[in-house]
């Protein structure tokens, strides 16, 4: 479990750093379809490992009784749809900002788990 | 004749129509996916030449500054067909409304509202985004269009451009290049409007009552059959017809069977015009 923890904050990490970096540099107007395309698709890969591991994550700390971690983590993991229904263009840049400040709280949380993790 | 354009390009709209309205039918096209009326050009000259006044609009979210397509919604595209639709209809004895891609999927949607539309003409209708184009990574699509990543994710248009015929294929290619005729990419929002069009129509399409006619290419590489299919199945039109191409792709307009679709066309409108006129005939005569 730690080693996912681990796993979980490097994905986490990339996470922050690639919404940002795409956020200041990617895309923009004059960034050709097919850059956008592909940056976008590494971004997709690694929200769906950061997903992944983050239920993992939550179901291990439910089915051990760790009522107090487990619904923090199901957050995380609803709270980038939750954006993504409220988001529209025009905001864009407020709800992606929104997102990486999500993303920077999981940080730190997992980063909480990671240091208080005590093995069952 | 009157063939009204924008300023620069053909991208907001072709309206080809007598100077005073004559024509009896009218017919009304929309163009596809981040398409324009370009798309719909010579087929609506075949269309003004059979005898009908022929509206062809470009959709809102296309043909100004490619950042529209990302902020356009569903509704803004019901709202405008709704609205262009009324703004007509009381204009022609007959009225067809057709479409190609997305174009057919608002077609269905008119129909679903509307009761008194003559005929529908649905070319390559997008029901179901399933072609043998869409990338392999297309398991990460729910990620995209339910996260913030719709605004980002763009499905750069690439060969075969839904176009079979080769020479037709490289012209189309750089026009492509020149972003004169239609945008060089798919934004993932524009799909997610699209698909949530598509999930509405299907989820009333048995409301449609309107003949149709509906063609669709076997080697469709955005959407399959399955779209085709659907609709000839569950659509509850007393008249429907359902025609396969075998040596085409998405744009069946521009593509190897193009006389075809302009022939079957031309047919199912004739035919529909003429029991239209039987009865009208009939009803003077119980008049009488």
């Amino acid at each position: 479990m730690q080693n996912l923890l681990i796993f979980l904050i490097i994905i986490n990490v990339l996470l922050i750093a690639s919404l940002f970096i795409g956020m200041q540099i990617v895309f923009k107007e004059d960034t050709s379809p097919k850059t956008r395309a592909y940056y976008s698709i590494y971004l997709s890969v690694l929200l769906f490992l950061y997903l992944a591991l983050i239920i993992v994550a939550a179901l291990y700390y439910f089915f051990l009784a760790q009522y107090s971690a487990s619904p923090f983590l199901f957050m995380f993991f609803i709270f980038p749809f939750a954006i993504g229904n409220f988001a529209s263009y025009k905001s864009l840049k407020l709800f992606t900002t929104l997102q990486i400040g999500v993303f920077i709280l999981s940080l730190i949380y997992i980063i909480y788990l990671y240091v208080n993790f005590k093995q069952f | 004749m009157i063939i009204q354009k924008t300023k620069k390009t053909d991208m907001d709209y072709i309206l080809i129509h007598r100077e005073t309205v004559q024509a009896n039918s009218a017919v009304m096209l929309f163009h596809g996916l981040t398409g324009s009326p370009y798309e719909l050009k010579k087929y609506a000259k075949f269309l003004y030449d059979m005898g009908h006044d022929v509206y062809c609009y470009c959709l809102p979210g296309h043909g100004c500054h490619p950042v529209d397509i990302f902020s356009v919604k569903e509704k803004n595209w019901r709202d405008f067909a709704r609205e262009r639709y009324m703004e007509l209809r009381k204009n022609y004895a007959d009225f067809f409304v057709g479409g190609l891609c997305l174009g057919a999927v608002l077609a269905l949607h008119l129909a679903e509202e509307n009761k008194d539309i003559t005929g529908l003409i649905c070319l390559s209708t997008t029901l179901f985004l399933d072609g043998w184009t869409i990338p392999w990574y297309n398991f990460l699509m729910p990620l995209g269009l339910y996260t913030i990543l719709r605004y980002y994710y763009t499905f750069p248009e690439r060969e075969p451009y839904g176009i079979k015929n080769i020479k037709v294929r490289n012209t189309i290619s750089k026009l492509m290049s020149k972003n004169t005729i239609a945008m060089d990419n798919y934004p993932l929002s524009s799909i997610y409007e699209l698909l949530l069009l598509s999930k509405k129509v299907r989820k009333n399409i048995r409301k449609v009552f309107a003949p149709v006619l509906i063609i669709h290419s076997l080697e469709d590489d955005l959407t399959s059959t399955r779209s085709a299919k659907y609709t000839y199945k569950n659509v509850s039109s007393f008249y429907k017809e359902y025609m396969e191409l075998s040596d085409s792709y998405h744009l069946v307009l521009y593509d190897n069977e193009k006389e075809k679709v302009y022939n079957k066309t031309m047919e199912f409108i004739n035919a529909l015009s003429y029991k239209r006129n039987i009865s009208l005939k009939e009803l003077q005569n119980k008049k009488k």
